[in-house]
């Protein structure tokens, strides 16, 4: 397999910035436009930021620019529960763009809105009909990008959303909670089907929630799920309604041996996502990354430690509640290898068998600085490891070799 | 045409104005008055200067565009002065817009206008412009409404247009982009029906391309299409192709391609005839009602009701039935349901003795359903059995079982209940209102739930509407009437309620014989609420009545003019007025 050759691209954000960054402007969703000619961006703060990359410079020489933002989502109150329903983006996905309109889903833990931004002309009344009745006489006031709602999907989920899915022909939304995965229509929001239905009939014996949920990149009759108990479904929508029957399994089962008070907490699968060529699934949960095969879905072919010094490091990890962080994962277009992020502002990339780990770390001083991780490796994390710093979402570009990852309030581009 | 009226309450020109207000109430507003504003200016100033306006609309939300599409679609031919042509460009924007249901309305009421023009050249030109304009914008949407225009006036237009229009719908459907593929597939069917015109060798391409897709709602509508197809000469030319798509589409390895064959299933009949349909697709149904998938189960048992009648009556007893047994014991609640709604239309073709010996056990089955919902779909469907067995004979296993569902601690599913007695009334008669039913029906006017006596109420009127004023009295309303003397007030408000139910099913001498005494007692009940409804009640037959009624309804609120209580002196006083 041709190695590829990540380097630093680019890099929203500055060393002032990160070192006083407030909460609300912390990234916590990041993904490219099916073209990648425009990526969005959400913050915990509810806003959603378009970057873009302009037509009439060349394309190797392309970088993103700053388009235009809109507030997507705003803090709201549940008044059955009697809680805070926050504003954070948690997920974003771009549909097709028709003419010069943009079309983007952004969810928060509730609630999914599709955003159309269009070149408009906002119109005033400035000399209304009188006793003659003419038509008003309108002006423009604004003109430019202007966001709209164009649709609202209702609060269907009990539990927070953890995660919005488009179907490649742009029919179906696949949203996630814990204990249920919907199927929206995207022409009607108001029908959603249950695709899947993790809720036991005694809630008290609940010990298994959903944690992520994805379609199949091209087929869009196939979709998975991950839980907390490290299992993969992979659910085809063709053979039944209800998909939890018919889905095919993927699962390690423990080791007793190895067993420790953290074990249930790190299988948790915080990220899954399908390789570009929907040949492999590649799953992460904290410590680790296991790539599966799906045409052999007894065991996975390979099980990469991200980066094994954490592992000493569990019960600060524990304390700091870092060790609930959920870790996005993606794959290379060239169904390879895949990126995941880590602490410290780092992030690894490492090919499909599991044999060569880079990790990279993030500056801003625009070089790419790389180390190779070996097999067994061990470093003593010092006082200087900053667990803060997390690198926790990554979006591939689908055309070309380029990604964007965050860290904090970062934004860096990787091109290879 | 006439002018229509104002009844906003607002001016005009306010209206107007609304119609880019902030607020998305106000414009939605105006916009539902659009004809009235056409109207009042006129048809040469809305020609030239409303129209135009409207093209500033065009941006705003769908809600806003759903109602302009209604507004335009009402009379606005006449309001242009009878010039349909000045409202297809308005159409034509709006069939750019992202709401499915705007573009197909805006589509529509493009065929309407072409179908009001005289000129037949003109017809031509203006929707072959239309359709190319559509079809070649940047907004992929737009092909929706070139897939619906196309079939619309592909028989009008020349040979060579025709040409144009095929060339358009093969590049479309084979669109890289999933739902202008769609468009194509599903408004294929009324392309189809122009057949020879459009020649055998196209639709088969089409249907061939459409098959191989790899989606499912794609693949779907090809059930349509050749349903269709097959009321046309294609079926004898091309039977094979037809059939053999059709067994495609049934074995389609995605059960919601399947589940629409199978809904589809009578009218595929009627295209093949029965022999076609018992040779190529019996089978697929019993097939159907043994699949995992309960949707499917569910479907299927719900089409026994009209693909029984293609059935032959050996095959049904044979191969039918015996399959059902399994699926009136389903786990899945919807799927019991759906049997109960159609098993029981086996009953008459089957004849009274296979009915009993086959068909009474399941229904007896559903009848014990632990699902409500189940038994009462299958009270709704009765008079099938009913009439083939007779309905003393079913009486003893129904009453019980209407009993149960009667008393049920949900008061849903008892308002439900009462709904079914029309059904019994209308379908079997009165010999089944016995006086066991009819005391179910007391029952629930005296129920603890105000909606369940309201719905008892509404159920009386229904009942004599269908049996008779007559009947009604002689076995209902007599006892309705003696709830005057309940200690509970709230039961005595029954009597009132069902007066004003079933007002307009009296006459007046029944009114002054039985009704008048009753209003006569209870305008001197002890609670004021009574005494209220009385006034209601008076004024309201006075009024709907009139004759000889009024002057025993001025009586009794004149001495209820005169009550302690302020309320009830007040109703009395102004009711009187309003005679």
């Amino acid at each position: 397999m041709k190695k590829q050759d990540w380097k630093f691209m680019q890099v929203f954000g500055d060393k002032a910035s990160s070192d006083n960054v407030s909460d609300e402007d912390i990234i916590s969703a990041v993904q490219f436009e099916r073209t990648g000619r425009f990526l969005g961006l959400g913050d915990k703060a509810g806003r959603l930021i378009i970057f873009e990359v302009p037509q009439n410079k060349k394309r190797d020489k392309a970088e993103y620019q700053y388009l235009t933002e809109l507030q997507s989502h705003t803090r709201e109150f549940d008044f059955l529960k009697s809680t805070d329903i926050e504003e954070k983006i948690n997920q974003i996905q771009w549909l097709r763009a028709q003419g010069k309109n943009m079309y983007v889903l952004s969810t928060n833990d509730k609630t999914v809105k599709l955003w159309k931004v269009s070149e408009k002309n906002v119109t005033k009344v400035i000399k209304p009909s009188g006793k003659d009745l003419a038509m008003p006489k309108l002006q423009v006031v604004e003109s430019g990008l202007i966001p709209s709602v164009r649709k609202v999907f209702p609060n269907l989920h009990n539990y927070h959303i953890n995660s919005l899915t488009a179907s490649n022909n742009e029919e179906f939304v696949l949203t996630s909670d814990d204990l249920k995965v919907y199927l929206w229509s995207i022409e009607q929001p108001s029908k959603a089907f249950v695709a899947v239905d993790l809720k036991p009939e005694n809630l008290d014996e609940l010990s298994e929630v959903i944690t992520s949920s994805t379609f199949h990149p091209t087929l869009d009759n196939q979709f998975l799920y991950t839980t907390s108990k490290g299992i993969i479904k992979l659910c085809d929508m063709r053979k039944s309604g209800i998909c939890d029957n018919t889905a095919i399994t993927m699962t390690e089962p423990e080791d007793p041996a190895k067993k420790n008070f953290f074990t249930e907490i790190v299988t948790s699968i915080s990220d899954a996502c399908f390789s570009r060529n929907g040949k492999y699934i590649f799953s992460r949960d904290f410590l680790t990354v296991k790539v599966w095969d799906i045409a052999m879905t007894n065991k996975p072919v390979a099980t990469v430690q991200v980066f094994e010094p954490l592992k000493s490091k569990l019960c600060d990890l524990y304390e700091n509640e870092c060790i609930f962080d959920k870790f996005s994962i993606q794959s290379t277009l060239d169904s390879n290898s895949f990126v995941t992020g880590n602490f410290n502002s780092t992030f690894h990339i490492v090919d499909r068998q599991g044999e060569c780990n880079s990790q990279y770390e993030l500056n801003f001083n625009k070089k790419t600085v790389v180390r190779q991780i070996p097999p067994k490796y061990f470093e003593n994390l010092g006082s200087s490891y900053d667990f803060n710093r997390k690198v926790l979402k990554i979006s591939m570009c689908q055309t070309q070799n380029l990604f964007a990852i965050a860290c904090l309030n970062c934004l860096y581009f990787y091109t290879a | 045409m006439p002018k229509i009226e104002n009844t906003t309450g607002m001016p005009i020109n306010l209206i107007i104005d609304e119609l880019k207000s902030d607020d998305i109430r106000k414009r939605i507003h105006s916009v539902k008055h659009l004809d009235l504003i056409a109207s009042t200016i006129g048809p040469d100033r809305t020609k030239n200067e409303l129209i135009p306006f409207i093209q500033e609309l065009l941006d705003d939300d769908d809600e806003v565009l759903i109602e302009l599409v209604d507004s335009l679609s009402r009379n606005f031919v006449e309001l242009v002065g009878g010039q349909v042509q000045v409202l297809l460009p308005t159409f034509e924007a709006l069939c750019r817009v992202e709401d499915a249901s705007v573009r197909e309305k805006a589509a529509n009421q493009i065929k309407k206008c072409l179908t009001q023009l005289p000129d037949q050249k003109k017809v031509e030109e203006l929707s072959i412009g239309i359709i190319k304009r559509l079809n070649d914008s940047d907004y992929y949407m737009a092909k929706n409404a070139v897939a619906i225009l196309i079939p619309a006036i592909f028989n009008q237009v020349s040979q060579n247009n025709q040409n144009d229009l095929i060339n358009i719908i093969l590049k479309m459907s084979q669109d890289q982009i999933p739902q202008v593929r769609k468009f194509t597939s599903m408004y294929f069917q009324d392309l189809v029906k122009h057949f020879p015109l459009v020649n055998e060798t196209f639709i088969q391409n089409i249907l061939n391309s459409f098959i191989k897709d790899e989606q499912d709602f794609i693949r779907m509508y090809i059930v349509d299409a050749l349903i269709q197809a097959s009321k046309t000469p294609f079926l004898q030319k091309q039977q094979n192709f037809v059939l053999n798509m059709f067994k495609q589409l049934a074995e389609d390895q995605s059960w919601r391609v399947r589940y629409y064959f199978c809904d589809k299933l009578a009218e595929i009949g009627e295209a093949v005839t029965k022999e076609g349909y018992r040779k190529n697709f019996q089978n697929y149904h019993l097939k159907f009602l043994q699949d995992n998938e309960p949707e499917m189960k569910s479907i299927a048992a719900l089409k026994i009701e009209r693909v029984s009648t293609l059935m032959d009556p050996e095959d049904i007893l044979n191969k039918l039935i015996p399959l059902l047994k399994s699926i009136q014991s389903d786990t899945n609640a919807f799927v019991r349901n759906a049997l109960a709604s159609s098993v029981l239309a086996l009953c008459p073709i089957i004849g009274k003795k296979n009915t009993s010996e086959q068909i009474l056990p399941i229904f007896l089955t559903l009848l014990k359903d632990q699902d409500s919902e189940v038994r009462i779909t299958l009270f709704k469907k009765l008079s099938l059995i009913t009439n083939v067995l007779g309905v003393d004979s079913l009486s003893q296993s129904v009453i019980p079982a209407l009993t149960e569902l009667a008393q049920d601690k949900n008061w849903r599913i008892r308002a439900s209940t009462i709904e079914v007695l029309s059904f019994f009334a209308r379908a079997i008669g009165p010999e089944f209102l016995s006086d066991k039913v009819l005391k179910l029906l007391l029952d629930w006017m005296g129920d603890k739930v105000f909606s369940v006596r309201q719905t008892a109420i509404q159920q009386t009127a229904q009942l004599i509407s269908i049996l008779g004023l007559a009947w009604a009295d002689k076995n209902l309303l007599t006892k309705i009437w003696a709830f005057q003397s309940i200690q509970n007030y709230l039961h005595r408000l029954t009597v009132l309620f069902t007066i004003n139910q079933i007002t307009s099913q009296l006459n007046n001498e029944y009114i002054i014989k039985t009704i008048v005494p009753i209003l006569q007692s209870m305008a001197k009940d002890s609670v004021a609420n009574i005494r209220s409804n009385v006034c209601r009640t008076s004024i309201q037959l006075a009024k709907e009545k009139g004759g000889n009624v009024v002057d025993p309804m001025k009586k009794i609120l004149q001495t209820l003019s005169d009550d302690q209580d302020a309320e009830v002196k007040y109703q009395a006083k102004s009711a009187l007025e309003s005679l």
